[in-house]
């Protein structure tokens, strides 16, 4: 077998060019192939994470029945040992409590329905970026206080500014009527389709006040190293928290999830095709390489080479290119992928989705877009040279020695 | 005679020959397809959507969407919806009348938001289709009313039942009250419509609102799948005059509009990188058998061939090749992207988004841009890859280059 | 409901007819609450899964357009004020200082969390003018029963009412709600008949849903005065601010 090998490595550098361009083209294949996969699912990456940082975050912890369907009082007691519970898990990068309630909201003459949530100001702004995009105003103190910030339509409906007083009247966990006067301190701002437009927002503690909820919560947002996650660790988390329902994003923003799901099966396709080419290109190239030599190979034959022998030392030949070409071309990829996830491609236009402005595509640096196209470049090329190895290996001498 | 030699020079090495055009071949049947994969797609996201409740667009009076104020009607409603009908882009427009309001059952009472709609003219939507229990609503009975599933059961009420709709008179806010008898049960699979939206008859909702003939919504479907694909600005600012505002699915449901953005922009780096693959093979392949050919090349200078003969000898055999290829991988690419066209790609059924299933199978769209552009892509690519080997081939030293190596 | 809409009903000196007319019955018990204008302290207990409450106020009706409510007990509501004119309602709560109208969709929620809402106020159905009624057999023989369906033109979820009536004083005794189905789902119950004035009226009010556990909402009525001259500026928005 080592005869081979030394044999193919010297053919392989004796035909410096052949050699060269089979490895360039193998090469360049593999790049381009990786930094599409990466481009593509690197902005789906975004997307999602945009998205879920900005609405939901990753998981939500709630009472058994809320997702279903909401109650004040369907509510969480004793959820200050959560942050003990959740400290040793190295997935979880933040978390933040919310009271969530109806309520009537009025100013002047106007009065409508909304949706009041309470808010750590200094724990939501560590886990979600909701409180980021300010039309106008500022964020909520961080101590208990009567300000409030207003989604855009609500504001719009109420036609409210910043320093306004609105009434919140609700009624509370224990039946009384609650009703309080607030001073709007922000506005939301308009994206086209934020969840957080009719909503609300007061400090957590002022909001269990207002509600009689004493030390109770509705929600427990947790954000994780990465969206991707979130299945396994809520799962993981279901174990800790028996009698409460832990849910990972995919199921609380059904709409969102499904969306991108569609997406991504259309995306797939495209991929088949590009890995498709991709083979076909690498397939050609060997081939070529192949079938160029038919007149070394008669000789080889000539001199009293065994066919066995021929077959292997074009399959080692391709193995050879292939592997180095993937080598070279990992460093590249490696290289060209990690500058376009930190930079991306800026699109014509910015794109909103969920509320946020993308500005870019972006690749992606991970294992996926490296292994996806070493497999089916390697399978490809040493796939493709069995059977010109095979025909090689059975040439007649006189005939291939005649051949141009 | 150049050329002739030029296709005899391709024949006589055939399978030579036929790898190149295979390359280049399928490389271009791929770009073909990947386009019209992609188009289909798109296409479907947005009819599917679209055929669904929301339609193709959708007129209103000016903030009404933001406020709902049941006064906000749309000004000079039934003109305004005639003006439509007769517009000759337009295929069908329907009114619709939305207010919020309270149903009441003998065990609960909730708070709806009621659509009065035309229940023969409705079939721009797929509500019908929605329904799973019971029956879809009838125009000639006034008093029924169709719920969703999930507010069926916070009611406790199913196909027969009676309830009671409380709702607001538009401009006195007093309050109104009809009993109604639900004919049918819908399930949208969308949280919020089918815990909270109710339909009836269009003309009991304007009596409990005591808005006469008047609506709130006029929701329209264009003729054209261009005009669905691409709704016209300026039909859109014509019939947003006065106090009204007529708006397509792209501001309606803007999240479609930016997956489509999305997907394209990425498909379409995509298929620069897919065009980047096959140019780069089709260039390696056209050296590689170039440079084989150095003997033979040696010799036609040899025996005096000029380079110049030799270089352009060269191009026309890559043009020939490329030439060839465009045929093989456009007849390929748009013979599989028709086929497609026809049985329709059916992996992607189920897939549900904003309450309606992607019912419909993806068809490959062909468009003429394929079938130009991509194969004078390639054909132009074959011919600059050609360039270099033609130049060295035309400088090669007889001698040097007969020395079998 | 049906049952506050009974609360605010004038009640006639009624002659006691030796008619057993069962449409003087009925009449009887739709007017027992029904007056040009009336005063009452009214005690109101509900109970849900939930929490459970007491208030206790002062309302003042005039016929069945108007209606001022004030809340003197718990301390928290003490001040609140509800007023009601035709079909606008407005809401007042000393803590804040304003008056706040409540939306139309509002109105039909339930008020202050019991098992009666504020659309209570809006109907004016009658068990006279909407339902027909008929004798049906009972287990006592000193009480009425009578079986009430409701017209065709009438706007109600209820299927039929069951009216028990005590022979002797025409006093309700219950009032059974059943859906088209014919399931009971609930029963309002009169007790603690007392003479306010001339009029003998059940003072005590029990609201029981059937299938939901741990409801109930129970009105007591205390010093009731009926057609007494209101000041003129009862039923307004200055009314409803003032300091009380």
């Amino acid at each position: 077998m080592t005869f081979f090998l030394r044999l193919a490595f010297r053919n392989i550098f004796r035909q410096k060019r052949r050699s060269l361009f089979t490895i360039l083209t193998i090469m360049g294949s593999f790049i381009l192939c990786s930094v599409a996969i990466g481009l593509v699912y690197g902005t789906y990456e975004k997307v999602i994470d945009t998205f879920t940082k900005g609405h939901s975050g990753h998981i939500q912890i709630h009472a058994k029945g809320f997702l279903e369907r909401p109650s004040l009082f369907k509510n969480i007691r004793d959820w200050e040992q959560f942050d003990e519970k959740i400290k040793g898990n190295p997935d979880i990068t933040s978390s933040t409590p919310r009271v969530i309630g109806s309520s009537l909201i009025s100013v002047g003459e106007k009065t409508t329905g909304t949706k009041i949530i309470g808010i750590d100001p200094e724990k939501e702004a560590q886990t979600t970026t909701i409180m980021t995009n300010m039309e106008m105003g500022r964020t909520l103190a961080l101590t208990p206080s009567n300000e409030i910030i207003l989604g855009n339509s609500l504001s719009k409906v109420l036609s409210v500014k910043i320093g306004d007083t609105v009434i919140l009247m609700t009624q509370s966990a224990d039946g009384s009527m609650s009703n309080d006067k607030f001073t709007v301190v922000g506005i939301l701002s308009e994206s086209r389709d934020a969840m957080e437009a009719r909503n609300a927002y007061i400090h957590i503690t002022t909001a269990q006040d207002f509600f009689v909820l004493g030390n109770r919560i509705h929600e427990y947002v947790i954000t994780l190293k990465s969206y991707e996650l979130a299945k396994k660790v809520a799962k993981k988390l279901e174990a800790n928290f028996s009698d409460l329902e832990v849910a990972s994003w995919e199921e609380i923003e059904t709409e969102f999830f499904k969306a991108m799901k569609a997406d991504q099966t259309g995306i797939w396709i495209d991929l088949g095709i590009m890995l498709f080419i991709v083979s076909i290109g690498v397939l050609n190239t060997v081939l070529m390489t192949i079938l160029e030599r038919t007149r070394e190979f008669g000789i080889l034959k000539a001199i009293g080479t065994r066919p066995e022998g021929i077959f292997i030392m074009v399959i080692l030949e391709t193995s050879v290119l292939a592997f180095v070409s993937i080598a070279i071309g990992i460093f590249f990829a490696l290289i060209i992928n990690f500058k376009l996830s930190q930079i991306g491609i800026p699109y014509p236009m910015p794109i909103e989705i969920g509320g946020m402005a993308l500005h870019h595509l972006y690749g992606q640096l991970s294992f996926f877009n490296i292994w996806v196209p070493a497999l089916v470049v390697s399978l490809s090329s040493i796939g493709v040279s069995v059977i010109p190895a095979i025909r090689a290996a059975q040439i007649v001498p006189v005939k291939a020695i005649r051949s141009t | 005679m150049i050329t002739k030699l030029g296709f005899r020079n391709i024949f006589r090495n055939k399978r030579r020959s036929i790898i190149t055009c295979l390359i280049m071949g399928l490389g271009l049947a791929a770009l073909i397809f990947a386009d019209a994969f992609l188009r289909g797609l798109n296409e479907n996201m947005i009819t599917s959507v679209t055929s669904s409740f929301i339609g193709d667009g959708q007129l209103h009076r000016k903030n009404f969407l933001k406020t709902r104020e049941s006064e906000k009607t749309v000004e000079n409603s039934e003109q305004t919806l005639s003006e439509l009908k007769r517009n000759p882009l337009i295929k069908l427009a329907v009114p619709r009348t939305i207010a919020s309001g309270m149903i009441s059952s003998p065990t609960d009472v909730l708070p709806i938001a009621l659509y009065g709609i035309t229940p023969d003219e409705e079939k721009i939507s797929s509500i019908k289709d929605t329904v799973t229990l019971g029956n879809y609503l009838s125009s000639s009975v006034p008093d029924q009313i169709m719920i969703g599933e999930k507010l069926a059961k916070f009611l406790g009420s199913t196909v027969g039942d009676k309830v009671v709709i409380t709702t607001a008179q538009a401009k006195t806010g007093v309050l109104s009250q009809e009993m109604f008898r639900i004919v049918g049960i819908f399930k949208m699979k969308n949280k919020e419509m089918d815990s909270s939206m109710a339909f009836i008859n269009i003309a009991k909702a304007q009596e409990l609102m005591g808005i006469q003939n008047d609506f709130h919504e006029i929701v329209f479907k264009f003729e054209s799948k261009q005009s669905i694909i691409n709704p016209p600005q300026y039909f859109l600012n014509s019939f947003s005059q006065g106090d009204n505002e007529a708006l397509s699915w792209k501001k309606l449901v803007p999240a479609i509009d930016a997956g489509i953005q999305l997907t394209s922009y990425s498909l379409y780096i995509g298929s620069f990188i897919l065009f980047a693959i096959i140019a780069l093979s089709t260039m390696n392949t056209l050296f590689m058998s170039l440079y084989e050919r150095m003997y033979e090349f040696g010799i036609m200078k040899a025996i005096g061939t000029r380079p110049s003969f030799i270089i352009k000898l060269i191009v026309i055999e890559a043009a020939a090749l490329a030439f060839v290829s465009s045929i093989f991988g456009t007849l390929v690419g748009g013979g599989i992207t028709l086929i497609t066209k026809m049985t329709g790609i059916n992996h992607l059924t189920d897939v549900e988004y904003l309450g309606t299933t992607i019912k419909t199978a993806i068809r490959p769209l062909p468009s003429t841009h394929q079938y130009i552009i991509y194969p004078l892509a390639i054909f132009i690519f074959a011919i600059i890859s050609s360039i270099y080997p033609a130049l060295s081939a035309g400088r090669i030293n007889p001698s040097k280059s007969m020395r079998r190596d | 409901m049906k049952a506050l809409s009974l609360i605010f009903i004038l009640l006639f000196p009624l002659i006691s007819s030796a008619e057993e007319n069962i449409k003087s019955i009925v009449e009887h018990v739709d007017k027992l609450y029904r007056s040009n204008s009336s005063v009452a302290e009214v005690e109101m207990q509900i109970v849900n899964p939930n929490w459970e409450r007491t208030l206790r106020m002062n309302i003042a009706t005039e016929t069945m357009k108007h209606t001022f409510i004030d809340i003197l007990y718990p301390n928290k509501e003490k001040g609140s004020g509800t007023l009601r004119k035709s079909s606008e309602m407005w809401n007042f709560f000393p803590k804040v200082g304003k008056v706040v109208k409540v939306p139309p969709s509002m109105m039909m929620s339930s008020w202050m969390g019991s098992d009666f809402n504020n659309d209570d106020l809006v109907k004016e159905t009658t068990l006279t003018d909407n339902y027909t009624s008929k004798f049906v057999s009972g287990a006592d023989k000193n009480n009425y029963y009578i079986e009430l369906t409701p017209l065709k033109s009438t706007v109600t979820v209820w299927g039929k009412i069951l009216l028990t009536v005590r022979k002797d004083n025409k006093m309700p005794i219950t009032e059974e709600y059943f859906d088209e189905k014919g399931v009971k789902i609930r029963t309002l119950s009169f007790s603690d008949y007392k003479k306010f004035g001339d009029r003998l009226i059940p003072a005590k009010l029990e609201l029981i849903p059937e299938n939901k556990a741990n409801q109930k909402t129970v009105i007591k009525y205390s010093n009731m005065k009926f057609d007494l001259k209101l000041p003129d500026d009862t039923f307004t928005l200055i009314n409803l601010q003032r300091k009380r």
